[in-house]
């Protein structure tokens, strides 16, 4: 008994032991370098084509960066702040100046405030309090359209806190008056796209909870006017109605690019690919089969190719971002490799 | 005779058994003993010497007593030790998977993982000890299963090249874990049963039971880590956890009650499910 005491004893010193060399291993293996690295969502394409600016995460923390071509990315904003993050940039009609995101977390309270960036320097378009989630400029670089949440809440306890309480609102960039132009207080309000002066596009849960379903809806800005846009009744997904994520119009404003429910993987996961319909949602085709995450489609100003984001690790823990692009009427598509300089 | 009583005490202290075999195997341990100290009297030799002699002819207690405790309880000691140890290893593959991926490596969790494989190991260590608590070495067991098995909402969302194999560990640990508290169950209640078909029944009534407590702790869980993944963090959403303690609670007269009614514990253990089912009904249907 003595000796099994003894050795009782001896494994729980060991095991003490190794618990505290592992956790003091884990924590100068990881200092300063946890968190995701790589690429973000939603690039934004300039004018002449050949151009993006993108979000790059390190260790959590993004920075905005500018590539063209093959040549290698250059910084162009970084926050100062620990923990802060630039996402989602739009990049004005002339190519001067690119209006973006800056988002963080305090005390679990989230924040995202709208910035632009222009003449090198980034400075504040509204204060923190304001939670803004996407923003676009207006075809005539007058403008900025962006999407305002008002709430950020679970509205059910088996829900997670998401912005609620949306509506679109605009900026003239020149007497920097603020206006709303939507006074719906959605649900939700996603993909924001300006067609023309008068015109904008978003997308949103129409209908009662549990029973709508998520459409595009056209707004004319001056007279009120609207129309909904949604796959035809006849489209069937794997998930039990269209999902109708990131509706985004082409330039001829004749079709509609979208991402939605391809297939499903074998543990279960919604592989989400890239559909194409005309406006009045007839004629859908798939045009990627790829079985990854597909979202966040881009039109090329030049050409019918389409840059897309895809999420390789959706729904794993950390994602693993790559641009590609494609070619709806050829089928074509090809990976956007970006020549990252080195990192600190 | 004193030599002899301790002798066959350290020789008992390497068994898991209870204090009714345990005094059986005294006294047939010590016959034993006594018939080789006869024969070494017999022989010529002194008391002292005989009793020296026979203690030597019976064999170390160590070498003994382990002997006896696999051959009354083989494998136990083993799967023990297997499920111990594979669960302190796990929680350092998961630490470094951690590490190469740059996540925060989680400390509490590291924590709670070695603590639990290491409290298994002591139980495999010292199971002439722990090893006649049948109901809390089950729930030990039971528990250890449970949290590795709850690795699986962690594991799952690494990259395939690391979640499949560490998913195979975690389905390999749960089934060692089963199988030991299955034959942990049946050695309580299958002792001194000569008949071979009873003690089938028994068995059979202990896995069906032992799954339905899974089923149990599996969906207790799944219900808390959908909570606490999808809404916002709140005390109510660990009473989904209260099922497991019930359950618990009740398998401790359950395992009593297969060993006396092994079919009607069948029922009972549907019954129990049953009723889990229905508690979070009453306020959906009573409004």
């Amino acid at each position: 008994m003595k000796l099994l005491k003894s050795k009782s004893l001896w494994f729980v010193v060991s095991m003490a032991l190794v618990y505290f060399v592992l956790v003091g291993f884990g924590e100068s293996a990881t200092e300063g370098k946890t968190g995701y690295t790589g690429l973000g969502e939603s690039p934004a394409l300039a004018g002449d084509d050949e151009t993006i600016v993108f979000p790059y995460f390190q260790n959590d923390q993004a920075s905005l960066y500018m590539t063209t071509g093959q040549q290698e990315a250059e910084l162009l904003a970084s926050p100062d702040q620990e923990g802060r993050s630039y996402i989602r940039p739009a990049i004005s009609p002339d190519d001067r100046t690119i209006a973006f995101i800056q988002s963080w977390s305090e005390e679990e309270t989230p924040y995202k405030q709208l910035m632009i960036f222009e003449n090198g320097e980034e400075r504040a378009l509204l204060g923190e309090e304001q939670f803004i989630t996407e923003v676009t400029f207006s075809p005539d670089g007058k403008y900025l359209y962006y999407l305002k949440s008002d709430l950020y809440t679970n509205y059910s306890t088996v829900s997670q806190e998401h912005p609620h309480e949306m509506d679109v609102y605009r900026m003239n960039l020149e007497t920097k008056v603020e206006e709303a132009v939507t006074e719906t207080d959605a649900y939700d309000m996603s993909s924001l796209h300006v067609w023309d002066e008068d015109t904008v596009s978003y997308r949103s849960f129409e209908g009662e909870a549990f029973e709508g379903h998520d459409v595009m809806k056209v707004l004319n800005v001056e007279s009120g006017e609207s129309e909904t846009i949604q796959p035809d009744a006849s489209f069937e997904t794997p998930s039990q109605m269209p999902i109708f994520y990131s509706p985004t119009p082409s330039p001829d404003r004749e079709h509609i690019a979208f991402s939605d429910v391809g297939s499903t993987s074998e543990n279960g996961t919604f592989q989400y690919e890239l559909f194409m319909m005309n406006r009045d949602g007839s004629n859908i085709e798939q045009v990627t089969n790829l079985h990854e995450h597909v979202s966040e489609p881009v039109f090329f100003k030049k050409s019918p190719e389409i840059l897309v984001t895809i999420n390789k690790q959706f729904a794993k823990r950390i994602p693993d971002n790559e641009y590609w692009i494609l070619n709806p009427e050829t089928g074509e598509h090809k990976e956007w490799v970006i020549d990252m300089p080195e990192l600190q | 005779m004193k030599r002899l009583e301790r002798h066959v005490e350290k020789t008992l202290d390497h068994m898991q058994s209870d204090p009714e075999e345990r005094a059986e195997l005294r006294e047939e341990l010590l016959a034993h003993l006594k018939s080789l100290k006869e024969e070494f009297l017999a022989q010529g030799h002194s008391e002292k010497k005989a009793e020296q002699k026979a203690v030597e002819e019976f064999g170390g207690p160590k070498l003994v007593g382990n002997g006896l405790q696999e051959s009354m309880y083989p494998y136990q000691r083993g799967l023990l030790f297997v499920i111990g140890l594979g669960t302190i290893l796990f929680g350092i593959l998961l630490h470094f998977v951690f590490i190469m991926n740059a996540e925060e490596p989680g400390t509490d969790w590291l924590l709670v993982q070695m603590a639990l494989g290491t409290v298994v190991s002591l139980a495999a260590f010292n199971v002439s000890w722990i090893g006649r608590f049948y109901w809390s070495i089950n729930v030990l067991i039971y528990l250890t299963a449970g949290w590795n098995g709850f690795n699986y909402f962690v594991v799952i969302r690494f990259r395939a090249e690391q979640s499949i194999p560490l998913l195979l560990y975690i389905a390999v640990l749960v089934v060692i874990s089963f199988l030991f508290m299955v034959r942990n169950a049946s050695f309580f209640t299958n002792r001194g049963d000569p008949s071979k078909k009873k003690r089938r029944i028994k068995t059979a009534s202990h896995i069906i039971n032992l799954l339905l407590g899974l089923a149990i702790s599996a969906a207790a869980l799944f219900v808390t880590w959908a909570g606490l993944a999808f809404s916002e963090y709140s005390w109510k959403l660990f009473l989904p956890l209260t099922a497991i303690v019930g359950w618990l609670i009740f398998y401790k007269f359950q395992m009593r009650f297969i060993g006396k009614k092994p079919v009607a514990a069948i029922f009972t253990g549907l019954l129990f499910v049953c009723v889990v089912i229905a508690v979070p009904m009453v306020p959906i249907v009573f409004g």
